[in-house]
C-alpha cells in the first residue's frame, strides 16, 4: 500500500505524522522536536536554512529570514494582509507579476509557494529519515477559512517541493479526525483552533466514522502573532517613552523584541508574571548602549488582548447560529493550536460553551495526526473514516451592476458543483465574460476575485440564441474549477482564464527545476565536503610522513619529499577551490605520494 | 471493493446488503432497476469497480434527471431528519469520490462525481427545515403547473398530482398557494396580465379557490381575443367551485358574447339571472342580445 503522510503546515510551526500499523504518530525531527519552526532563511552564502536552523540565525539575519509566510500565501498585492506585513515584517515584500506577492531575500525574489515548498520539503525529509524510504504523497492542512487562491498556492508549494499533495483538508477538521477516528462515536463537536496566524471554528457531527462538517468560519488574521504584537507594541512604547527610540525601526531590535514577546506570552500561560530582559537592545549614535528591562503580569497581558479573545468568541457565536445549533447541542469542545494554552482563552471558551474543553487531543499535534489519518483512509479500506467537509465561502459571479450572485453557498458540503446557463445579450456576440468571486458580500467587488473566464468562439447569432452551460466545481480540496459546454453544439467550450493571483504553469515548472537544481547542488556540496575532509586528513598524513623522513639524505627520499611537497601544495589549492574534480584528482596523487613515502619509510 | 460475481440481477431478488444499498432502494424510481438496459460498453470497461457497483452507478447516473431528492436519499416524503442524515451518511460511504481513491475509474469517475454532487444537494436541502419545505412546495408547484395545463378538462386528474396532493399537508399547500398568488399579483401590478393569469391558474391548481380562477379569467378577458377560450375555461372552473356566484357566469357570458357566440352567451347570462335576479348588468346584456337577435 502506498504511504501518504500528513503535514500540518502551520504559520509558526509545522508538524508531520504518519499512520503506522493503524495508529497515527507524530514524527520528530533530527533535533528530537515534534514540531519544526515554519521559518525559511537565505544565508549570506546563498544557502537555504529551514526550521530551527533558520530560527537560530533570525536575529542576525532578520532581513533575509521569512517567518509566517502562511499569512501571505495566496494573497494579492495591496491586500490588507500584505500591507500589514509590510509594516511589521523585517523582510522586504515586493509586488509579483500577477498582482501577487514576492519576498526579496539576498538578490532573489521568492514567491510564497516557493518559500512554503522549502518547509514542506523539510517535513518530507523528516518523514523520509524516520521511515527510511522515499515519500511522495501527503495530505496537507490549511486553515478552514482559506479561500481558493490560498489553497491553490499551497498545492503549488507541494508541486515545487516534489511532493504530491493528494488532498488539502481543513485544520479543525483534521483535529476532529484525531479526536474521533477509530472510535464508535456519535457526537456533535466544536473545534476551536487558534494557531500562530489564523483562527478557525468548525462544528462537526461525528457519526461513527463519518465526519460531517456542519458549519465553519474563521479569521485568517487572528492568531498568536497578533498576541505577540500586543506585547511588542507595549514594550516598544515603554522603551520609546523612556529613551525616545522606536525599537521597531531597527531590524535586529525588532527581531529580539519578537522573540522576547513570544517567550513572555508562553511563560504567562503558566506564570502570573514574567521578566523581560533584553540587554544591549539598542546602541545610540553616541555609543551609549541601551537595555530593555520590563515586567509583564498575566493580568496586564490579558487586558491588552481582551479584544482578540472577544473576537474569537464572537465568531463562535455566529458559526453556531449559522449551523442552527444552540450551545447545549455541542457535546464536546476541542482546543487546537498553541494559543489555546492561554488560560484566558480556555476560560473564555469554557464560559461560552458552558463546559470545560476536552483534553483528549494535543493542541500542537492533533492537526498533523488528523492529516495522516485522512491520508491513510484514502488508501486503506480498513480505515472506516469518511470526511464530509464544507466550503467556507460562497462562490458566485458578478452580475449586472456589480452585484454578486451566489451559485454555491458557504458551508455547502464538498465536492460539489453547480451549473449555470449563460445567454448572449447582444446580437452577434461571440464571447461571454464571467467573473468569479468568493465571499459573503452582496457587492462582487468586496469579495475575493478568483478569476475571469472568457467563453470564446461562440457562433454569431441574435441575442439570446446562444446558451452556454457553465459548471462550477469545488473539488474535495476546496479548489474551484470551471467547465463550459455550448448547449447548441453540445461541445465543451473553450475558456480563457485571466487575472488570477496564482503562479502560471510555466513559472511553477521553472520553480520545480530551480528547486531540483538547488537540491542537486546541495547534494554535490555534501559530496565535496566528504571528499575535502578525506583530502585534508590525507594532507596531514603525508606531511607527517615527510616529517618522519626529514633526516634522510638518500636521493630517492629527497626526490620523494620534493614531489610530495608539490602534491601537498596542489592539494591545498584543490581544498580551497571546492571543485569536486580537483579534489578527487588531488586525492589520488596524494595517495600515490603517501604509498611511496610509506615504502621508503619502511625501507629506511 | 468487490470484484467477484457477474450474475444478472434478478429484479425480484433484493439487492445484497454488502453492496451497500438497502433492499428496495430503487422502489418507486421512474425506471425499474431490474429491467434496465445497461450500456454494455460501459459495463465492460476496464475499471477497478465491482460489477454490482458498476450497475448501481450507471443506473443512478442515468436516472439523475428523473428522480427527486427523496429518491436519491432513499427515504419517503415524511422521513424524519435523522433518518435522512443516516441514509445520506451510508450513501456517502458508497458514492463519495474518496471511496474510489487511487482506483482506475475510466468514464465512471465523472459519473461518480455527478452522483455524489446530486446526493449532496439532496441532503443539503432535505436536512434543512426551510429548504426542505421550499423544495416540497416547489415540487407541488411543478406538478401543479403541469396539471394546470390541463385545467378545464380536469385540473387534478393527474395521478401523480393526486398522490402528491394527498401527501402534502394543508400548510404546505397554503404556502405554495400564497407564493403563486403573490407572483400573480406582482405580474398584475406590472400590467403583465397573461403572466398573472398563468400564476392564478397554477394557484387554482394547488388549491381550488374560485376567486383566483375568476381573477385569472378576468385578466385574460382583458388580454385580447386569443385569450378568450382560456378565460372561459378558467371562469368555468371558478363557476364549479362557487356554484352560488353569478360572477363567473357573467364573465363566461361576456366572453362568448365577445366571440360572437350569442346563443351560448345568452344561456350563461340566463343562468346568472337565476342566481342573481336583481343584477342590472345581466339584465342589460340579455336585453341587448335579444335586440341583436331580432
Amino acid at each position: 500500500m502506498e504511504r501518504i503522510i500528513g503535514i500540518d503546515l502551520g504559520t509558526t510551526n509545522s508538524c508531520v505524522a504518519v499512520v503506522e500499523a493503524g495508529a497515527p504518530r507524530v514524527i520528530p525531527n533530527k533535533g528530537g522536536y515534534k514540531t519544526t519552526p515554519s521559518i525559511v532563511a537565505i544565508s549570506e552564502s546563498g544557502r537555504r536554512l529551514v526550521g530551527q536552523m533558520a530560527k537560530r540565525q533570525a536575529i542576525t539575519n532578520a532581513r533575509h529570514t521569512v517567518y509566517a509566510a502562511k499569512r501571505l500565501i495566496g494573497r494579492k498585492w495591496a491586500s490588507p494582509a500584505v500591507l500589514h506585513c509590510q509594516e511589521t515584517c523585517p523582510y522586504e515584500i515586493v509586488p509579483g507579476p500577477h498582482d501577487d506577492v514576492r519576498i526579496k531575500l539576498r538578490d532573489k525574489e521568492y514567491s510564497l509557494p516557493e518559500l512554503s515548498s522549502v518547509i514542506l520539503q523539510e517535513m518530507k525529509l523528516v518523514a523520509e529519515e524516520y521511515l527510511g524510504e522515499e515519500v511522495q504523497k501527503a495530505v496537507v492542512t490549511v486553515p478552514a477559512y482559506f479561500n481558493d487562491s490560498q489553497r491553490q498556492a499551497t498545492k503549488d508549494a507541494g508541486r515545487i517541493a516534489g511532493l504530491e499533495i493528494v488532498r488539502i483538508i481543513n485544520e479543525p477538521t483534521a483535529a476532529a479526525l484525531a479526536y474521533g477516528a477509530g472510535k464508535d462515536l456519535y457526537a456533535t463537536v466544536a473545534v476551536f483552533d487558534l494557531g500562530g496566524g489564523t483562527f478557525d471554528i468548525s462544528v462537526l457531527e461525528i457519526n461513527s466514522g463519518v465526519f460531517d462538517v456542519i458549519s465553519t468560519a474563521g479569521d485568517t488574521f487572528l492568531g498568536g502573532e497578533d498576541f505577540d504584537a500586543r506585547i511588542i507594541e507595549h514594550l516598544a512604547y515603554e522603551f520609546a517613552r523612556e529613551h525616545r527610540v522606536d525599537l521597531r525601526k531597527d531590524e535586529m531590535s525588532l527581531q529580539r523584541l519578537k522573540d522576547a514577546a513570544e517567550k513572555a506570552k508562553i511563560e504567562l500561560s503558566t506564570m502570573k508574571e514574567t521578566e523581560i530582559s533584553l540587554p544591549f537592545i539598542y546602541t545610540k549614535e553616541s555609543g551609549e548602549a541601551l537595555h530593555l528591562q520590563s515586567n509583564l503580569t498575566r493580568e496586564k497581558f490579558e487586558e491588552q488582548v481582551a479584544d482578540l479573545v472577544h473576537r474569537s468568541v464572537k465568531i463562535c457565536k455566529a458559526t453556531l447560529q449559522e449551523a442552527g445549533l444552540e450551545v447545549d447541542d455541542i457535546d464536546d469542545v476541542i482546543l487546537v493550536g498553541g494559543m489555546t494554552r492561554m488560560p484566558m482563552i480556555q476560560s473564555a471558551v469554557a464560559e461560552y460553551f458552558g463546559k470545560d474543553p476536552s483534553k483528549a487531543v494535543h493542541p500542537d499535534e492533533a492537526v498533523a495526526l488528523g492529516a495522516s489519518i485522512q491520508g491513510s483512509a484514502l488508501v486503506d479500506d480498513e480505515q472506516d473514516v469518511l470526511l464530509l467537509d464544507v466550503t467556507p465561502h460562497s462562490l458566485g459571479i458578478m452580475v449586472h451592476g456589480g452585484g454578486f450572485e451566489r451559485l454555491i453557498e458557504a458551508n455547502t458540503t464538498i465536492p460539489t458543483s453547480h451549473s449555470h446557463t449563460f445567454t448572449t445579450v447582444r446580437d452577434n456576440q461571440t464571447s461571454v465574460k464571467i467573473v468569479v468571486f468568493q465571499g459573503e458580500s452582496d457587492r462582487a467587488a468586496e469579495n475575493e476575485l478568483l478569476g475571469e473566464f472568457v467563453l470564446t468562439g461562440l457562433r454569431g447569432a441574435s441575442a439570446g440564441a446562444i446558451e452556454v452551460e457553465v459548471k462550477f466545481i469545488i473539488s474535495p480540496d476546496g479548489i474551484v474549477s470551471v467547465l463550459a459546454k455550448n448547449l447548441e453544439t453540445g461541445k465543451e467550450q473553450s475558456i480563457t482564464v485571466t487575472a488570477t493571483s496564482g503562479l502560471t504553469e510555466e513559472e511553477i515548472m521553472g520553480m520545480i527545476q530551480e528547486n531540483d537544481d538547488y537540491l542537486v547542488a546541495l547534494k554535490e556540496d555534501a559530496e565535496i565536503e566528504v571528499e575535502r575532509a578525506k583530502l585534508s586528513k590525507l594532507i596531514r598524513e603525508v606531511e607527517r610522513l615527510v616529517e618522519q623522513l626529514s633526516g634522510s639524505e638518500n636521493t630517492d627520499v629527497v626526490d620523494a619529499r620534493d614531489s610530495a611537497a608539490l602534491v601537498v601544495h596542489e592539494a591545498r589549492n584543490a581544498l580551497s577551490s571546492r571543485d569536486l574534480e580537483e579534489v578527487i584528482g588531488s586525492l589520488s596523487s596524494l595517495e600515490s605520494a603517501q604509498r611511496l613515502l610509506d615504502s621508503l619509510r619502511q625501507g629506511a | 471493493m468487490e470484484i467477484t460475481g457477474t450474475s444478472e440481477l434478478d429484479p425480484k431478488k433484493p439487492l445484497r446488503m454488502e453492496e451497500g444499498l438497502e433492499p428496495g432502494f430503487f422502489d418507486g424510481w421512474p425506471e425499474r432497476f431490474g429491467g434496465y438496459a445497461f450500456d454494455e460498453a460501459a459495463l465492460a470497461e476496464d475499471v477497478e469497480i465491482g460489477p454490482e457497483r458498476r450497475r448501481h452507478i450507471l443506473f443512478i447516473h442515468d436516472q439523475l434527471e428523473h428522480i427527486d431528492y427523496y429518491q436519491m436519499i432513499g427515504v419517503s416524503h415524511d422521513a424524519a431528519r435523522k433518518d435522512i442524515r443516516a441514509s445520506y451518511f451510508n450513501l456517502s460511504k458508497i458514492f463519495h469520490p474518496d471511496a474510489f481513491y487511487g482506483k482506475r475509474l475510466g468514464s465512471y469517475a465523472e459519473r461518480i462525481d455527478e452522483i455524489f454532487h446530486f446526493l449532496n444537494r439532496a441532503h443539503q436541502v432535505l436536512s434543512h427545515k426551510k429548504k426542505r419545505a421550499d423544495y416540497d412546495s416547489a415540487q407541488q408547484l411543478g406538478a401543479a403547473s403541469s396539471a394546470g395545463e390541463q385545467l378545464g378538462a380536469q385540473a387534478s386528474s393527474s395521478p401523480q398530482y393526486e398522490a402528491q396532493a394527498l401527501e402534502a399537508d394543508a400548510k404546505k399547500r397554503e404556502a405554495a398557494f400564497a407564493v403563486l398568488v403573490k407572483r400573480a399579483e406582482k405580474h398584475e401590478a406590472a400590467g403583465d396580465y397573461v403572466l398573472a393569469a398563468e400564476e392564478y391558474r397554477k394557484a387554482f391548481a394547488v388549491k381550488h379557490d374560485g376567486r383566483v380562477a375568476l381573477r385569472g379569467a378576468n385578466l385574460l378577458m382583458r388580454s385580447g381575443e386569443e385569450h378568450l377560450d382560456e378565460a372561459i375555461l378558467l371562469a368555468k372552473a371558478a363557476a364549479r367551485e362557487e356554484p352560488e356566484s353569478s360572477k363567473p357566469l357573467i364573465l363566461i357570458g361576456d366572453a362568448y358574447e365577445e366571440k360572437g357566440a350569442w346563443d351560448k352567451a345568452r344561456a350563461y347570462y340566463e343562468k346568472a339571472r337565476e342566481l342573481d335576479p336583481q343584477n342590472k348588468i345581466v339584465a342589460r346584456r340579455l336585453k341587448y342580445l335579444e335586440s341583436v337577435a331580432r
